[in-house]
């Protein structure tokens, strides 16, 4: 190839912008296959999955609007798939499966599959789906409980070449459903993620085969320049800060007294952004330790939402972000620490953390504490209706902290995570469960100039014996703060209520419990921090 | 002569009107009258007016897309508007699927309920999912509390309604023996599928615009029945007529009216000339739309968000399950502005000068640059084209924005600039034909690309060659394509129910007492319907999918008078379909009905054949009308000729040149040839990409 003296975005920038965009829909198109042909409520309905492309390089080039934590770490997975099958080894037809935190995942039931792009025998690039299988095993129904050690959390998956010429490996495929409960639902999740990836290959194909395997591979260098242009320059037109913040979080479901620190140091300096942890506190029992990659996603986020607008997220803005996590501190989880809450709940604390401290610096740009959480709560059981074991898992919206523009939004998914609810009435034709209440808290968003979003209380009845029920949440202790004197957010409530009527108060994270017919679960998630002083307050 | 067939599409500038000798579908008007601002009914009246100055219009009928429906929701002008709910659960259209629309933004703003917390209200009551009562209905005091608040509609959405709504009925009923005056619909009648949020926003939708919509639609009726027209028809959001006592009890399926109608225009033009494929593109002055048409039928889809998109921004928008001509809409128009961002990437629109100040090229104060005046800048619109028009047409301007804004922050020549803002607006629009083409599976590359609207012929070849169209067809009156469309539709009702059920589990009477009931609810409304036409046709459809699975495929179950297949026969169908669709199937799954689905359709017997299709082909040699200086990409000029469309019959130009015609404006480029038909249609054969 004769070397070019300028690079396609500037010699071409009218077929960079045809290009690339078409990289972004083929991430979505790809998210759309699996979502439909998948068999959990929780990826067709909630869409609890993402996918990317990746160029020959193994560097993340597109990425669909998904979920920020399943993005952001996926250099993490990609370079973990690297290191066990160096990229010039890859065939076409090939795919490498892998879940385990400690090798590239981020919490187990986070199953990313890879496969390789070949146009004409010249490798163009992978897609990625990071799919969330709503059980791998483990000690409780929906592989989202409190335990001690990732061995408890669920079936480990190192980087496995999975998909040999096509076809799955059928002994592999074997060993990991015969460790996760309703298997055949598992095994059709499978099937959409190769399903995704299929089509992914399909368009970038079609792209080579009309632009030329060259060009394609020049534009995908060039969108990851592009992206970080634009970060770099947004980084530069601020102006500089040092900046620090604290927090604890609510505890870690095994031991009461558990209040780990994260403590995190802002250095916004020229267009270079660094976020130090050092002097947060070491790993702790239970599951809300995080990986670096949950923990550099968050980082990921906050700088792009930081920046703000339409910034297409690739490795180009993540190579921005200098991260410094000591390891074996709660932001840079040590093995064998379970970690699965950290995906949902740390993370999201983590942004308000980092939130709180630009507040110091640029209180006009970021908003206030939010809810803080994804909150997740999950059950599983055996209908007697039908012999079949149900697994459920879901998430709970709550309050988004306010702005400088406007309120906080209220009922709904902040930061990290973008899942969406079940359909109640999907749930309960599904499930011996019946929902008795789903409504905002209208008055536990924090007070000010703009009001902080609304929290959600939403309580299910268990109509059978037996079910299993954990739930993983966050703020039952610290609320979300407000910014430029706004109020803060009401806290969480986490709440049994006993057939014979009895109410015991959960902590933020608790079970595996045992449930029996007529028991609830009532969930009350936190409200967001408003922003600024409201006019009526006394000066 | 036979009756008249009258179509009639109120847009923001002008109302369009065609009128048909419903006989023998022959043309005898196509005309604009100036829309009056507020008052969509007024310039309906007076299409009417000056069509009876010539023909007499006893006994016409007049077909009409309306967007009242659609304004009404994006202006907020609805009914003060209640929703009662199961209680506990009347936040549902609140926390609608908990999701943000935007991701790597702290300023989330979501679109605000229809009805404020104030109007919902708790219903003691619950069903459960397989339809057995909980919790018995108590409807004391609710009455009171509406009286109370002064609603003027009601919306009813009760849990698992769409399995028994018999809470909903009673509750409806005594609400509408209470409050006369007060507009009242239920989930159970608008919408009768799972998934609750989609179910509630649909019914509170449809409250919402209830009043509205049904005073505009009796009051037209009222006007035009004095004036001798026999019947008023409204195209819904399927492209289908519907009678103006069901437009006001379903105004929610009239969102999508005016695009349903061209969508309809552009399928009875592939059928007419033998063009199974097209890609009906449109655009106008901020927008741009692309719709599939697939052997000769539009696409549809069941689910749509409103109102989603507030100054560029996602905002979600509104659920309504519904069923609509799929349609990919983005902010590319005439008017989309062009700049630079951070990286120095130059990017047009969603950003619109909009119609006031407009391109800087018609004199109204606009000094950024957008695609219309990278057009002027260029040569491919001329002062010649607003004879007329009211614009004062200033190329200077155009070039001064280009120069400004563009090319000298890029280092750029003004030519260049043009060429480039052209160059990024038909990337942006080949990428929505990708989305309604290629994100649905389908190769662009079998579609013909059939353009209409005030820009969409200027710009239709650039698009058609870049996504490698089979060709580009401009149609005769590609800029009235809603109001022709609005006579071509057939009378079309669906209903649904859910039935969640195995299909091994299920028997044949199961499918046949299903479908009977749907069969009672859609006679309903087709008794509506005004009598003296055809006989309705019947289609059915059976929704399933591998059980676990979410996603539905379309089984198609026999029309009217067949027999239904057994379920056996079903499942055979549903997996051959998912191995088509999905290039896998799953021997082991078993197969799930969801929904049954009742197609009810009526013909009007026009066919759009008379216009669509040529007739004696003449051969004529075109003549230029005059020549034209343009800009070429390389800063050059060169000469090229304009023709127009109509003193071209038969013959057969090549680019590059511009065609007129029928107010809208071809660009020919190198390379590329058009024939002109008889009809005055302009076929562009492509031969390879751009010069």
């Amino acid at each position: 190839m004769i070397p070019q003296s300028k690079s396609i975005i500037d010699r071409d920038p009218v077929t960079f912008e045809v290009v690339r965009s078409a990289l972004y829909a083929i991430c979505a198109e790809m998210k759309s296959v699996v979502m439909r042909t998948s068999f959990s409520p929780l990826l067709s309905l909630s869409a609890d999955l993402s996918c990317a492309l990746l160029d020959a390089h193994g560097k993340v080039v597109a990425q669909g609007r998904d979920i920020p934590v399943h993005l952001g770490a996926a250099p993490f997975t990609v370079r973990a798939a690297f290191d066990a099958f160096p990229i010039e080894n890859w065939k076409a037809g090939d795919g490498v499966i892998l879940n385990d935190p400690y090798s590239g995942g981020t919490h187990l039931p986070d199953v990313s599959l890879i496969m390789p792009i070949f146009h004409e025998d010249r490798l163009c690039g992978f897609s990625l789906s990071r799919v969330h299988w709503p059980d791998v095993g483990g000690i409780a129904a929906g592989s989202s409980s409190v335990s001690d050690e990732i061995f408890k959390e669920g079936i480990r998956i190192p980087p496995l070449l999975i998909i040999e010429g096509h076809e799955p490996r059928a002994d592999i495929l074997a060993l990991i459903l015969a460790n996760v409960r309703v298997p055949q639902d598992r095994h059709g999740d499978f099937r959409a993620q190769i399903a995704g990836a299929h089509r992914a290959e399909l368009r970038v194909r079609e792209l080579a085969r009309r632009y030329g395997a060259d060009l394609l591979s020049e534009v995908m260098a060039d969108a990851q320049t592009y992206s970080q242009r634009i970060v770099r320059r947004r980084l530069e037109s601020l102006p500089d800060a040092v900046v620090e913040h604290e927090e604890m979080l609510d505890g870690d479901g095994i031991d009461p007294d558990a209040r780990p620190l994260i403590r995190a140091r802002i250095e916004k300096k020229g267009d270079s952004f660094m976020v130090d942890f050092t002097g947060s506190s070491p790993c702790v029992k239970g599951p809300v330790n995080s990986p670096l990659a949950v923990t550099a996603s968050s980082v990921y986020y906050t700088l792009l939402a930081l920046a703000g607008g339409e910034i297409p997220p690739n490795n180009g803005v993540y190579e921005v972000a200098q991260i410094v996590a000591p390891e074996g501190a709660i932001v840079n989880a040590a093995y064998p620490s379970p970690v699965v809450a950290a995906n949902t709940e740390t993370s999201n604390r983590i942004v308000d953390i980092l939130l709180a401290a630009l507040a110091k610096a640029y209180p006009d740009r970021v908003p206030a504490g939010s809810y803080g959480s994804a909150c997740v709560y999950t059950l599983g059981g055996v209908d007697p209706r039908t012999s079949r074991r149900f697994v459920h898992y879901e998430t709970v919206g709550g309050g988004a902290g306010a702005t400088a523009a406007g309120p906080g939004a209220g009922g709904i998914r902040v930061h990290m995570g973008n899942t969406m609810n079940l359909p109640i009435e999907a749930a309960e034709a599904a499930m011996p469960i019946r929902f008795t209440a789903y409504q905002l808290v209208t008055e536990s968003g924090g007070t000010g100039l703009h009001r902080g979003g609304a929290g959600v209380r939403k309580a299910i009845e268990v109509l059978v014996d037996g079910v299993e029920a954990s739930i993983l949440g966050e703020r039952t202790l610290s609320a979300a703060k407000g910014v430029a004197g706004g109020g803060a957010g009401a806290v969480a409530k986490f709440s049994y209520l006993g057939a014979d009527g009895k109410v015991r108060p959960l902590p933020a994270k608790s079970g595996p419990h045992k449930l029996s017919k007529g028991d609830q679960l009532e969930m009350i998630t936190a409200g967001g921090g408003a922003w600024g002083r409201s006019s009526n307050d006394a000066e | 002569m036979g009756d008249l067939l009258i179509g009639i599409d109120v847009g923001g500038t002008f109302t369009d009107a065609i009128v048909f000798d419903s006989g023998n579908g022959s043309l005898l008007a196509a005309f604009k009258v100036p829309s009056s601002t507020g008052e969509p009914g007024k310039a309906v009246v007076d299409a009417i007016e000056k069509i009876a100055q010539s023909v007499t219009i006893k006994d016409a009928v007049v077909c009409h897309g309306t967007t009242v429906g659609t304004n009404t929701l994006i202006e907020r002008r609805g009914s003060r508007t209640a929703l009662l709910s199961t209680a506990g659960f009347s936040d549902v259209v609140a926390l609608r699927r908990q999701d943000r629309p935007i991701l790597y933004s702290f300023d989330v703003r979501i679109s605000e309920p229809l009805a404020p917390k104030e109007l919902r209200f708790d219903i003691p009551e619950r069903v459960a999912a397989d339809g057995s009562v909980v919790r018995p209905l108590e409807t004391s005091g609710i009455v009171e509390k509406l009286r109370d608040a002064g609603v003027e509609a009601v919306a009813i959405s009760f849990l698992h309604s769409y399995v028994n709504d018999a809470h909903e009925r009673a509750l409806a009923a005594e609400i509408e023996d209470a409050l006369p005056g007060v507009f009242v619909t239920r989930s159970g009648d608008v919408c009768p599928e799972f998934r609750e949020y989609e179910r509630s926003s649909t019914t509170l939708v449809n409250a919402y615009l209830g009043q509205t919509v049904g005073k505009y639609v009796s009051k037209l009726n009222l006007d035009l029945r004095s004036r001798g027209i026999q019947r008023l028809m409204i195209v819904k959001s399927n492209g289908g007529l519907t009678s103006p006592e069901n437009a006001s009890r379903y105004p929610v399926h009239l969102i999508e009216s005016g695009p349903a109608a061209q969508l309809t225009a552009a399928a009875a033009f592939a059928r007419a000339t033998g063009r199974p494929n097209l890609v009906a593109f449109d655009m106008g002055g901020t927008t741009a739309k692309a719709g599939v048409i697939r052997n000769g039928q539009p696409e549809m889809v069941s689910e749509f968000y409103a109102d989603r998109l507030v100054d560029g921004r996602e905002v979600g928008g509104y659920a309504i399950r519904s069923a609509v001509l799929d349609l990919v809409e983005i902010g590319a128009g005439g008017g989309s502005i062009a700049w630079i961002n951070e990286a120095h990437v130059l990017k047009v629109g969603p950003r619109s000068a909009g119609a006031v100040p407009g391109p800087a090229c018609y004199s109204r104060g606009g000094s950024l640059p957008t695609v219309t005046d990278a057009h002027a800048v260029i040569g491919t619109l001329t002062a010649e084209l607003f004879a007329n028009s009211g614009v004062r047409f200033n190329r200077e301007y155009a070039v001064e924005a280009v120069r400004e804004h563009i090319a000298n922050p890029l280092g750029w020549t003004v030519d260049r600039a043009a060429y480039a803002i052209i160059d990024i607006a038909v990337a942006n629009m080949a990428e929505m034909v990708r989305l309604a083409t290629t994100q649905r599976g389908l190769d662009p590359r079998d579609f013909a690309l059939l353009a209409s609207g005030g820009a969409g012929p200027l710009h239709a070849a650039a698009v058609g060659a870049e996504i490698g169209a089979s060709e580009v067809i401009v149609p005769p009156y590609p800029g009235m394509f809603s109001a022709l469309g609005a006579t071509l539709g057939t009378i079309r009702h669906e209903v649904t129910q859910t039935l969640l059920r195995n299909l091994r589990d299920l028997d044949e009477a199961d499918l046949s007492s299903g479908f009977a009931q749907l069969a009672k609810r859609v006679d309903v409304i087709l008794s509506a319907e005004a009598a003296g036409h055809a006989r309705p046709r019947f289609e059915r459809i059976l929704e399933a999918r591998f059980v676990g699975q979410l996603f539905e495929l379309r089984v198609p179950a026999g029309n009217g008078d067949d027999a239904l297949p057994s379920p056996e026969q079903v499942e055979r169908t549903f997996r051959g379909l998912y191995l088509r669709e999905h290039g896998f199937e799953l021997p082991d799954a078993q197969v799930q009905l969801v929904n049954l689905r009742l197609i009810a359709t009526i013909d009007l017997g026009h066919s759009g054949d008379r216009i669509f299709v040529r007739h004696d082909p003449a051969t004529r040699a075109p003549d230029p009308l005059r020549m034209v200086k343009i800009l070429a990409r390389d800063g050059g000029e060169a000469t090229i000729p304009v023709y127009a469309a109509g003193d071209a019959a038969g013959g057969t130009i090549t680019g590059p040149s511009i065609i007129e015609h029928a107010g809208a404006t071809v660009w020919l480029h190198a390379g590329q040839s058009a024939r002109i038909e008889s009809n005055g249609q302009v076929v562009v054969t492509l031969s390879g990409g751009l010069q």
